[in-house]
């Protein structure tokens, strides 16, 4: 069964509402009284002069693309009608201790330097380490050995060494064993 | 019954599997799991069967018999829920009480949201299949229309909750662009006026197929319908409210989702994209104006600045600083 034209509602006392990202239109409109002779006649106008006015308000508010392989697609605005949730909102992961720490220092991530540094002397941009890097600078090949004899002989210009070996390493490992939740939990019964 | 045992993933592929089942930010399509009582009339079987040709792909039909009953203890449809990862559910029992009730229920977390219980009139149900023509393509997103005042009440009702129940039964995914060639069916939700006050206004599902033809006097085509089926007329049931804390729990928004506000672009009346653009003070000394033999610079130049300076500090106009003499 077909509705045309004239089947259809004359006057709207109400205009349509649309969500357009969910296709829907709302028609506040009261239905007509319905009997067992005119009911299917009459459904089908309401929903003949709602058919109507839903692609009207598509083919004119929403813009028309032609997609990649020729088809006309109408791109949908986002739906406004609020609909529950399936889930829950998934929960933010807990900051890491590092990361608590980090932001009340205000301390960002370290951005990537380069390889590159710009070489003053030499004019000209060298690795930032390593052969022909700048942090070496291998010219001082010639170096006067100290009179009297040190533990450990040193480059002049080297780095100093770092701590001694045994204590301290002993020290970071107690630390990071008392903090909840980390560390081996094996080797801390076992100690 | 038992809640499911959490699984850890043992593998990469129950990770993913676990992970797409788990809390997302935007959601999967919502799955419908159709059940039946262990009395469901013919009649009910039928409406069962369209509604899941209408909603294929994204629904699983069930045909054992289950001894639930929906409003009393819910556990089990629950326990259903998660199993197959389905938030919603339609249930159709046939009682001398009740007689051919379907209920449609709403989860959220696997917990029952809100449910809806409506029985089927008889007389008036026409099957997809007794409509002879030809049908809308399995899985396309339908036009939604909802008629009668009652749908838009302004305080939540029985109504209010059926929109919102069917609208979500039959949206489908929420997609950005829609084929033009999609646009094949409507489903047309219409509520009788509110008459009297014993019975409660029907609601008349209808599907239609659309044909547009061209219109000569205008740019939009010319809107047809034609039935294709199903045809149902709801009583309404019992319903169950959604608790507050869990409605409120379900329309939270993520945090970070909502679109940035493009600043400084507008759109007029007529719909037209209007930018406003900032840009610096132009400095008009530098204009470069039509050159002319009488506004050259002349020799003496420095008398010529001196007396223009002069000038300048006679003409200049501050309302700043007249106001401060005011006060």
């Amino acid at each position: 069964m077909a509705a045309t034209m004239e089947d259809a509602p004359k006057v709207q006392a109400q205009p349509y509402t649309f969500d357009l990202g969910h296709l829907l239109v709302t028609d506040t409109n009261p239905l007509p009284t319905l009997t067992t002779t005119n009911k299917e006649a009459v459904l089908a106008a309401t929903a003949q002069a709602c058919a109507q006015g839903l692609i009207n308000q598509l083919l004119t508010a929403c813009p028309i693309i032609r997609s990649s392989d020729g088809d006309l697609q109408i791109k949908l605005p986002d739906p406004t009608f609020q609909l529950p949730r399936e889930k829950p909102v998934p929960k933010e992961k807990e900051k890491s201790k590092w990361e608590k720490f980090a932001a009340k220092k205000g301390i960002k991530a370290k951005r990537n330097e380069g390889k590159l540094v710009f070489d003053e002397a030499k004019g000209d941009w060298v690795p930032r380490y390593g052969y022909k890097g700048k942090k070496g600078d291998g010219d001082d090949w010639l170096v006067e050995v100290a009179d009297e004899k040190p533990e450990k002989q040193e480059r002049a210009g080297g780095k100093p060494e770092k701590g001694g070996r045994g204590a301290p390493a002993e020290a970071v490992k107690n630390r990071s064993g008392s903090r909840s939740g980390t560390g081996n939990v094996m080797k801390r019964k076992a100690r | 019954m038992l809640p499911i045992r959490e699984i850890k993933p043992k593998n990469a592929r129950t990770k993913r599997f676990l992970d797409n089942k788990g809390p997302q930010i935007t959601e999967n399509p919502r799955t419908t799991l159709f059940l039946r009582y262990t009395t469901c009339s013919d009649i009910l079987q039928l409406v069962l069967a369209d509604l899941y040709a209408l909603k294929r792909p994204l629904a699983v039909k069930f045909s054992k018999k289950n001894n639930i009953h929906p409003f009393e203890d819910p556990s089990s449809l629950e326990f259903f829920s998660e199993k197959n990862d389905a938030s919603q559910m339609v249930f159709a029992s046939h009682s001398k009480k009740r007689p051919h009730s379907l209920t449609f229920v709403r989860f959220f977390g696997f917990k029952v949201l809100d449910m809806i219980e409506m029985s089927v009139e008889t007389e008036t149900m026409r099957t997809l299949a007794q409509f002879k023509n030809a049908k809308a393509a399995v899985g396309l997103k339908p036009l939604l229309s909802f008629s009668g005042s009652a749908f838009e009440s302004p305080t939540a009702n029985a109504y209010t909750l059926a929109k919102s129940i069917f609208l979500d039964l039959f949206k489908g995914p929420d997609v950005q662009n829609i084929d033009v060639e999609g646009l094949q069916y409507m489903i047309h939700f219409s509520v009788d006026e509110d008459d009297s006050e014993e019975v409660k206004p029907m609601i008349h599902m209808r599907c239609y197929l659309i044909k547009t033809k061209k219109n000569p006097n205008s740019t939009t085509p010319r809107v047809e319908v034609e039935e294709m089926g199903p045809r149902i007329d709801f009583k309404m049931g019992r319903i169950k409210e959604a608790e507050p804390d869990m409605l409120k729990e379900a329309t939270r928004k993520p945090k970070g989702q909502e679109p940035r506000t493009k600043k400084n672009v507008e759109t007029d009346i007529i719909g037209d994209k209007v930018g406003r653009i900032h840009l610096g003070k132009q400095d008009l000394s530098e204009l470069q104006t039509r050159k002319m033999k009488g506004l050259k610079r002349s020799r003496d130049v420095a008398d010529d600045e001196e007396a223009f300076a002069g000038a300048e500090d006679e003409v200049v106009f501050d309302p700043a600083k007249r106001s401060k003499v005011e006060v």
